[in-house]
């Protein structure tokens, strides 16, 4: 999803204009799995992310006529997609604001430890909701603090402390698993 | 440095691990094909005001076939117009079939489109057939003869456009069918 995204599927979105189902096909899976992959990640249920992909697509695919090259089409995308994950998970009267008693900051660093991806996967996976909504938001997903903010309609400090917690408590999960020996 | 920041970074892509099912895009198709469906009601809106056109048509003409009847019985001009019409109407009746009969094959599995198609020919049929009394009446009247041959027309272009459109959803699905292998 970089700026060449932009020039590249010019062609394929004129051709989705005049409503080819080839040119949505190759659409969707160029970016089906990349998004499937976010939906998840924000809602931690199969189910619903396919039903949010589906709709995304759908949607785009609809309103491609407003779409104005102005962001990448990836972009595009991934924000309706973001936006539709929200309001899911604020229907479904879940909190993303979390508070705990873990102290921010204080798992401290260590030059020798190995991470393995596979248990990264499963600890975000395991973050409480809020947590893993603004780690994804933040770190996978590149968004700045400001933006979250406006997408989650909180200040941009709280986004900040918000995001710290998440990590600590993604680190904390990982030093129990190798504490453990959990895998 | 974060360390963990930067390693899950760096190892971005390798966390997308989930495929999402091959239903998913099954849906998405299901869901935008009934929004093609405003095409055909379109089709048979555009049928309608055809109907409503054909209708007043043949009302003017009732109007003035009085004064032409009495034009033509005096000229006895009604030979080569019968015979003109009687041509039109042959080649016509073949092209008209001639679509119908593609078409066919490809209405089968449209059961719902099939029937929309029969009625707006239904509907111009019956416009024909008043058309043509009118003629009964008043066979020299060349804006009746006109009048019979665009409902013609208007009868060969609802079956192209149709067969466009199912021509059309046709290669759709075959593509969509080859994209799934």
């Amino acid at each position: 999803m970089d700026n060449f995204d932009v020039h590249i599927h010019a062609p394929l979105i004129e051709e989705c204009r005049k409503g080819s189902s080839q040119a949505q096909f190759r659409l969707y899976t160029q970016y089906s799995k990349a998004m499937y992959n976010i939906a998840y990640r924000m809602l931690n249920n199969r189910e619903d992310a396919e039903d949010i992909l589906q709709e995304t697509f759908v949607d785009c695919f609809r309103n491609i006529n407003f779409f104005r090259f102005e962001s990448t089409f990836g972009a595009w995308l991934k924000r309706i997609l973001i936006n539709k994950c929200i309001n899911h998970l604020h229907k479904n009267k879940i909190d993303l604001m979390l508070t705990d008693n873990l102290p921010i900051d204080v798992y401290e660093e260590d030059d020798e430890i190995a991470y393995d991806i596979s248990q990264i996967i499963k600890n975000i996976e395991i973050l409480p909701d809020g947590y893993r909504v603004i780690l994804s938001l933040y770190l996978l997903e590149g968004y700045d603090h400001s933006e979250i903010a406006q997408i989650l309609g909180i200040s941009e400090s709280t986004s900040k402390s918000q995001y710290s917690r998440a990590k600590n408590k993604l680190r904390s999960q990982l030093s129990k698993n190798r504490i453990y020996g959990q895998t | 440095m974060d360390k963990l920041e930067d390693y899950i970074r760096e190892n971005r892509d390798s966390l997308d691990i989930r495929e999402p099912s091959p239903e998913v895009w099954n849906r998405i198709g299901k869901d935008l094909k009934s929004d093609r469906k405003p095409l055909r009601k379109w089709l048979s809106f555009a049928a309608m005001v055809i109907a409503i056109i054909g209708i007043s048509l043949f009302f003017y003409q009732l109007g003035r076939s009085s004064v032409n009847r009495n034009i033509a019985l005096s000229t006895n001009g009604d030979l080569p117009a019968r015979q003109q019409l009687k041509e039109a109407e042959a080649y016509y009746t073949n092209q008209v079939n001639a679509l119908y009969r593609e078409a066919e094959p490809m209405l089968a599995t449209n059961p719902e489109l099939k029937k929309e198609l029969n009625n707006d020919l239904l509907q111009i049929d019956s416009i024909y057939a008043d058309l043509k009394k009118d003629l009964k009446d008043n066979i020299a009247n060349q804006e009746v003869v006109e009048a019979l041959i665009r409902n013609y027309t208007i009868k060969i272009k609802i079956l192209e456009n149709m067969l466009a459109i199912l021509r059309e959803s046709e290669t759709n699905a075959e593509k969509n069918k080859s994209h799934e292998l």
